[in-house]
C-alpha cells in the first residue's frame, strides 16, 4: 500500500514538474506556432489543447512501443504520419469545439508536425517505458493545454471582448488576433511563470533554454555530407536538447523503487 | 518568359518580406528559434527547407484538384495526402544523402526538422493559384526562414549578452517579447 | 573557438542628456502643435505623460526596484508618442501607446539604456496596427500624404511654402509643422552635431529615392520638398532614428543605419499598405541591423575570439 502511495506521489510530482515547472512552451518554446496560429479564442485554445494532447499521447506511446527500433531520421516521418492520422480521426469531435465550427483551421491541420511531439518523443519516449511515457505525455499535454487556454482567452478578450464566444461575436479590434499579440502574451506568461519558479521552486530553476551557441559563426560548409565523423563541438549536442527530461523519469523510477 | 520570371520574383519577395510567413504568420517559428540557437549551418538548413517547400508546393499543386473530387472533403484529409507526399520526398532525399552522399548521423537528424515543420507543410495551402506562383512562394518561404533565423539570432545574442535583463525575463520570456516586437515591425510592411 | 559577446550600456550622462534634449524639443513641438491643434494636443500629451509615468513607476520602482525617473526616459518616450498621434485621436490611444512602450518595449530588457527597440516607436506602431482608423484620421482637410498619393503637390510659392512650414495640412501633433522641425535640426546641429549623422543618412536616402523614382508631376525640387514634409518622415529623421541607444555610435555605421532606414521608409511609403510607414522603418531597422551586421545595442558590442577569465569575471 505504501509503495503504491509512494508511486502515486511521485507520479503527481512528475506531472507537476512536467506540466508546470518545465512547461513545454514557457520554458522550451516548443509548439509555439500552433498557439500563435490557432489559439485565437478560448474555444480554439481548448480544442487545440485537446488535439495536441491526443497527438502527443499517441505518438509517445508509439515511440515507446515500436518506433524506438527505427533509426531517428525515419522516426520523425512516422511522428508526422501518426499526427495527421490522429487529426483526421479526431476531426469530427474537434470541429464543433472550434470557433467557426465548419472547416478545421489551418493551425490544427499543421499540428501533425508540432515540434513539441518530436522533442518529447525523441528526448523521452524513445528511451523509456510506456508507463513513464504516458505520465510524460499527460504532463506535457496539460502544460501545453493550459498555455493554449490562457493565450486563447486573453486574445479573445482583446479581439472580441467576450469569453468563450469566439468567432461568433463581432470583433472589436480585428487586428488584435495578429501573431505579435500572441507572442507578447506568451512572453509575459513565461515571465510570470519564471518569477513563480524563482520564488517558490528555486532549486528546480534550470537553464532550460540555452542561447549560448547563437553566437557561433554561420558557415557555408556542409557539415555532414561525406564527412561522417568530423563535427564541431556544438554539433555533438542533440538536435532536440532544449530540456533534459531525465529528472522527471528518475522521480518515477525512485517511486517504483520504494 | 520574362513576365513569368518577374511575376515569380514579385511573389517570392511578397512571401519572404511582405507576407513574412514566419513572423506575421507564425509558421515555422519553432524551427526558426531552434535554427537561431545553432545557426552554424543555417545556409544548408535554409536550402533544405526551400527544397522541401518547393517540392511539396509543386506536388500539392497537382494533388489538390484530385483531392477536391473526394466527397465529403475535409481539411485534415488533404493534409494526410500532403504528409504522405512529404514523407515520400523526405525518404527519397534522406536515402540519397545517407546511401549515396554518405551523410553523417547528425546530418540525417537535421534533415527531419527541415522537412517536417509548419512552414513547409503549409505550402500547398498558401502557395498560390498557379504553379509558378506556388514555386515562387515556396522559395520565398525558404528565404523568410533564413531571414527569420538571422533576426531571432540577433535577438538571442542581445538577450544572451545583456546582464541587465530582469531575472524573470531572462531567456524564453525576453525572446518571446523580442519576436513580438519584430512581428509588430514587420506588420507595418503588410499593413494589416 | 569560443566567442564572447558583451554589451556595454549607453553612457548614463549621454543618455540623460539625450532624453533631456528629446523632452525639450518635443515640448517645443508640442507648443507649436498647441497653436495649430488647440487644447486637444495638450490633453493628448498630458495623458501620454501620465500613463507613461505610472507605467514607469509600476515597472521599474515597484517591480524591478530601480530608480529610473531621473533619466527622464519615460517622459521623453511618452511625449514622443504623443507627438506622433493626431490631436483628434481618442485619449485611450495615447494611453495604450505609452503603456505599451514602457511595459513591452522597455521593461523586459531591464534598462532604458539597452533596449533593442525604440520604446516610443514600438508604442506608436502598436496603436497604428490595432487602431489604424483612429491613428490615421486627422482633422478636416486633405493631408499632404493623401495629396501626394493622388499625384498632387504643393507649389513652392510663398503661400505653398508657408503652408508647409506652418502646419496648414492636417497630421500628427508634432509632425506637420516643418518650420519647427527645421528648428529641431538647427538645435541638434548646434548642440550635438554627431547625433545628426543617422538623420542625415535618413534624409539623404529618402531624397535620393524621391529623385530616382519621382511620383509627382512637378519639378524635382518641389517633389522632394513635398515628399520630405509629408507624413512623419522628417520627425522620424530628426527625433527617432538618431536615438543614441538603438542607433550605432560609429559615424560611418550611423550614416549607413540612417540611410537604410530612409530607404525602408520610402519603400513603405511607395509600396506598403500602411498609411504612414516612417516610424515602422525605425522598428524594422532596430531588428534588421543586429541581424545583418551582428551588432546589438548601440553598436557597442565587443566580440572577442576567446573569452578571457577577466571578461567572464566582469560579466558575472
Amino acid at each position: 500500500m505504501d509503495r503504491i502511495r509512494a508511486i502515486l506521489r511521485k507520479i503527481r510530482l512528475s506531472l507537476f514538474k512536467g506540466a508546470f515547472i518545465h512547461n513545454p512552451i514557457l520554458t522550451q518554446a516548443a509548439g509555439v506556432f500552433a498557439i500563435v496560429v490557432a489559439a485565437k479564442s478560448l474555444r480554439d485554445g481548448f480544442a487545440l489543447a485537446l488535439t495536441a494532447g491526443i497527438i502527443l499521447l499517441v505518438n509517445e506511446a508509439a515511440a515507446a512501443l515500436l518506433l524506438k527500433r527505427l533509426p531517428r531520421w525515419l522516426r520523425v516521418a512516422f511522428y508526422a504520419l501518426i499526427g495527421s492520422a490522429v487529426i483526421y480521426l479526431a476531426e469530427p469531435f474537434i470541429l464543433p469545439l472550434t470557433s467557426g465550427g465548419r472547416v478545421l483551421p489551418l493551425g490544427f491541420c499543421l499540428l501533425s508536425v508540432n515540434a513539441l511531439t518530436v522533442i518529447r518523443c525523441e528526448r523521452f519516449a524513445c528511451k523509456n517505458k510506456l508507463r513513464h511515457c504516458i505520465v510524460d505525455a499527460f504532463s506535457g499535454a496539460v502544460g501545453y493545454g493550459a498555455v493554449a487556454l490562457v493565450t486563447g482567452a486573453i486574445r479573445e478578450l482583446i479581439v472580441y471582448g467576450t469569453f468563450f464566444r469566439g468567432a461568433d461575436a463581432v470583433p472589436l479590434i480585428p487586428n488584435g488576433a495578429l501573431p505579435f499579440i500572441a507572442f507578447a502574451i506568451l512572453g509575459f506568461l513565461a515571465a510570470a511563470h519564471k518569477a513563480v519558479v524563482i520564488k517558490f521552486y528555486p532549486k528546480e530553476q534550470t537553464n532550460t533554454f540555452s542561447m549560448k551557441s547563437s553566437d557561433e559563426k554561420i558557415v557555408l560548409r556542409d557539415p555532414g555530407l561525406g564527412n561522417k565523423k568530423k563535427h564541431s563541438a556544438s554539433d555533438d549536442s542533440d538536435d532536440y536538447d532544449i530540456i533534459d527530461l531525465r529528472p522527471a523519469v528518475r522521480d518515477i523510477q525512485e517511486g517504483e523503487g520504494e | 518568359m520574362l513576365q513569368i520570371f518577374l511575376k515569380m520574383l514579385s511573389v517570392t519577395l511578397f512571401t519572404s518580406l511582405i507576407q513574412s510567413t514566419v513572423f506575421s504568420g507564425g509558421l515555422g517559428i519553432d524551427e526558426s528559434i531552434k535554427g537561431a540557437r545553432k545557426p552554424r549551418y543555417l545556409v544548408m538548413y535554409g536550402l533544405w527547407v526551400t527544397f522541401f517547400s518547393v517540392t511539396l508546393a509543386v506536388a500539392g499543386r497537382f494533388i489538390t484538384p484530385l483531392l477536391a473530387k473526394i466527397t465529403p472533403r475535409s481539411a485534415s484529409q488533404d493534409f494526410i495526402a500532403y504528409i504522405i507526399i512529404l514523407v515520400c520526398i523526405y525518404i527519397g532525399a534522406a536515402a540519397l544523402c545517407k546511401y549515396i552522399l554518405g551523410a553523417s548521423k547528425k546530418y540525417m537528424n537535421s534533415l527531419g526538422f527541415c522537412a517536417f515543420n509548419s512552414l513547409v507543410l503549409s505550402m500547398p495551402v498558401l502557395g498560390g493559384t498557379s504553379l509558378s506562383k506556388a514555386v515562387a512562394a515556396a522559395i520565398g518561404a525558404g528565404i523568410a526562414y533564413i531571414l527569420s533565423v538571422l533576426i531571432i539570432r540577433g535577438g538571442m545574442r542581445h538577450i544572451n549578452a545583456n546582464k541587465y535583463i530582469p531575472a524573470f525575463f531572462r531567456g524564453t520570456p525576453a525572446l518571446f517579447i523580442y519576436i513580438s516586437l519584430v512581428a509588430l515591425a514587420l506588420s507595418g510592411i503588410s499593413g494589416v | 573557438m569560443d566567442r564572447g559577446v558583451k554589451i556595454r550600456l549607453t553612457d548614463k550622462k549621454e543618455y540623460i542628456s539625450s532624453n533631456a534634449d528629446t523632452l525639450l524639443l518635443s515640448a517645443g513641438l508640442l507648443a507649436v502643435g498647441f497653436f495649430v491643434n488647440g487644447l486637444s494636443a495638450l490633453y493628448m500629451a498630458g495623458i501620454c505623460l501620465l500613463i507613461g509615468a505610472i507605467s514607469e513607476y509600476i515597472c521599474f520602482s515597484l517591480i524591478l526596484k530601480k530608480k529610473t525617473f531621473g533619466d527622464l526616459s519615460a517622459f521623453a518616450s511618452s511625449l514622443l508618442v504623443a507627438m506622433l498621434l493626431p490631436a483628434t485621436a481618442p485619449l485611450y490611444i495615447g494611453a495604450l501607446a505609452s503603456a505599451f512602450a514602457i511595459w513591452v518595449a522597455k521593461l523586459p530588457f531591464g534598462d532604458g539604456r539597452n533596449t533593442p527597440f525604440l520604446p516610443a516607436a514600438a508604442g506608436f506602431c502598436f496603436v497604428a496596427i490595432l487602431f489604424p482608423a483612429e491613428v490615421f484620421s486627422f482633422a478636416s482637410g486633405t493631408t499632404l500624404l493623401d495629396m501626394l498619393a493622388e499625384g498632387n503637390s504643393v507649389k513652392l510659392n510663398l503661400i505653398g511654402f508657408s503652408r508647409l512650414m506652418t502646419g496648414y495640412y492636417p497630421g500628427a501633433i508634432g509632425t506637420t509643422v516643418s518650420g519647427a522641425l527645421a528648428g529641431v535640426f538647427l538645435y541638434r546641429l548646434v548642440t550635438k552635431p554627431k547625433s545628426l549623422l543617422p538623420s542625415l543618412g535618413f534624409i539623404a536616402s529618402s531624397a535620393i529615392f524621391v529623385l530616382i523614382f519621382p511620383r509627382l508631376n512637378c519639378d524635382h525640387f518641389t517633389g522632394l520638398v513635398n515628399e520630405l514634409c509629408a507624413g512623419s518622415l522628417l520627425f522620424t529623421a530628426l527625433m527617432l532614428i538618431n536615438d543614441p541607444v538603438t542607433s550605432p555610435s560609429k559615424p560611418v555605421r550611423a550614416i549607413l543605419y540612417g540611410f537604410m532606414g530612409g530607404t525602408v521608409a520610402m519603400l513603405l511609403r511607395y509600396f506598403g499598405n500602411m498609411y504612414d510607414g516612417s516610424v515602422f522603418a525605425v522598428l524594422i531597422m532596430n531588428c534588421l541591423w543586429p541581424a545583418l551586421f551582428g551588432e546589438t545595442v548601440s553598436g557597442k558590442v565587443r566580440q572577442k575570439k576567446t573569452v578571457s577569465k577577466k571578461t567572464e569575471g566582469g560579466e558575472k
